[in-house]
């Protein structure tokens, strides 16, 4: 072999090495390169067992990745949107779609009140315009499954599991009296998936709160009032381990779509593709 | 003797393949909240002038047994009876559709022929055109009077909502879900619950008899 063929050889197998290499990284899924729109984060797939669900339905229920907002919805981007849509203004909106103490706390139509408003959770909404406000910003509630998955995370870890602290943190908040002002959004704990205020800020919406069949006051199925129901007189609690959990599905089973509550607000999610799906760890139950 | 052609295509060939990975779309397009989000556009003209509380500003598009698109709205002018349910529900929802008839048993003939009965699918994924009308077949339901509705997903979940519906799909298919026959005036108002299922109908009766005399 000559010197310039190997030369050339050397030229060729370098060049085949940098196309492999380039092919390789071009092709290979990277969960970085996927990043989550602005202001969400990506809260991976897991399994959720849902409070109550019927004796031949045990297992839990699978959640694909899913956008979540990190934060709240505020008063200043719930502002931009009625400003978008006077229908949704608190003078112009239907009595069907919300109820009568809607957006209450804000002074006017388009005005929130000082602008060191602008930053606290939006509340007094209705889910009629929670899921309104979803669709013009181009995402969706989360599910109750969704955000209970989400919720699960501690500070440090993807479960609380290893957070007594936490959790009892937790159900001092739903002890506490609601402060007279809310705080800013992004005020209290940041979880392990990089989302703020599931804990601790306001109770929100989903998009399935409706599903929250309460079955009686009674824990003994038969008491149930059969006739009211149908199907739910298989059904019963899987567990009260998580009472936090508990207070958050009683609260649920309580509302309807046009109650505005002023502890009420709501985030929003998106779907997310399949590539984005990490493959480390995800939390199980 | 090599020529160095051969290692520059493999390098185009490499950041060809780097060009074809498709970009991943942040995210899929979201379902479209069917409450009107966009709603300070031109309403329909046959929507502009519901009463405040009417039940047809809610302008989805559903299809009925017959495959045919129908809206809410389509029910004015006459009082309708209106229930959600399911086809493969054994029990509760046969009793539903029962007592929707009951409703309207004591009525004349005249009083019968102006009511409108409408069944909304919790279940769309189930619940096809093909399968409404054989259901409507098997229960005695005249298309003239009784029409079954199916919706998305998100349809469903706002008229449930409207109408304060609770219902949730279990693993197996099954839905739980309350039980409730409601009473729409000709504007697609709600007039009256009738919850659960051996209620006497006697009050939903009344009601229906003052809305017809009401024309």
């Amino acid at each position: 072999m000559t010197a310039r063929s190997l030369r050339l050889l050397c030229r060729a197998a370098l060049g085949l090495l940098l196309c492999v290499a380039v092919a390789a990284a071009a092709l290979q899924p990277s969960g970085t390169a996927q990043r989550p729109p602005e202001g969400m984060a990506l809260i991976p797939g897991g399994r959720y067992t849902p409070l109550y669900s019927s004796p031949t339905d045990t297992q839990a229920v699978a959640v694909a990745p899913f956008y979540l907002d990190t934060h709240p919805v505020t008063n200043a981007e719930f502002l931009a949107f009625v400003r978008a849509h006077p229908t949704w203004r608190r003078s112009q909106v239907r009595r069907l779609f919300a109820d009568d103490r809607y957006l209450q706390h804000w002074p006017g139509d388009l005005d929130f009140g000082p602008d060191s408003l602008g930053s606290r959770p939006v509340v007094n909404v209705s889910w009629f315009a929670a899921d309104a406000y979803a669709a013009w910003r181009g995402k969706r509630l989360p599910t109750t499954a969704e955000w209970e998955l989400a919720a699960r995370a501690g500070r440090r870890q993807p479960t609380q599991a290893e957070d007594p602290e936490l959790t009892r943190r937790i159900l001092d908040w739903y002890g506490r009296p609601m402060p007279g002002v809310l705080p800013a959004v992004g005020s209290t704990f940041r979880n392990y998936w990089g989302i703020y205020d599931l804990h601790g800020l306001v109770w929100e919406w989903v998009l399935d709160f409706n599903s929250a069949v309460v079955t009686g006051e009674s824990r003994n199925n038969t008491d149930l009032d059969r006739t009211l129901f149908c199907g739910s007189g298989a059904v019963g609690a899987s567990s009260f381990d998580d009472y936090a959990a508990f207070i958050r599905f009683a609260f649920r089973s309580g509302l309807e779509a046009d109650y505005t509550v002023p502890n009420l607000g709501f985030r929003c999610a998106m779907d997310a593709p399949a590539a984005a799906r990490r493959t480390s760890s995800n939390p199980t139950s | 003797m090599l020529p160095l052609r051969p290692a520059l295509l493999l390098l185009l060939l490499g950041l060809t393949l780097t060009a074809c990975r498709a970009d991943v779309q942040p995210a899929q397009a979201p379902a479209a909240a069917a409450v009107p989000v966009r709603a300070d556009a031109p309403a329909a003209p046959d929507l502009a002038d519901l009463p405040e509380a009417s039940l047809y500003v809610l302008d989805a598009p559903w299809t009925d047994q017959e495959g045919q698109t129908v809206r809410l709205a389509s029910f004015r002018g006459r009082p309708v009876l209106m229930a959600m349910i399911f086809t493969h529900c054994g029990f509760a929802c046969p009793t539903i559709v029962r007592e929707m008839k009951q409703v309207t048993a004591g009525l004349s003939e005249a009083e019968q022929a102006r009511v409108r009965y409408v069944l909304v699918s919790m279940d769309p994924e189930r619940d096809t055109p093909e399968v409404l009308a054989r259901y409507a077949r098997a229960h005695g339901l005249d298309p003239a009077q009784w029409t079954l509705l199916r919706g998305d997903a998100q349809h469903v979940r706002v008229l449930a909502n409207l109408l304060d519906v609770t219902y949730r799909r279990e693993a197996d298919g099954q839905f739980s879900h309350a039980n409730l026959i409601t009473l729409l005036d000709a504007e697609g108002t709600v007039v009256r619950r009738q919850e659960g299922l051996g209620t006497a109908p006697d009050e939903t009766t009344a009601a229906l008899r003052t809305l017809l005399a009401a024309r």
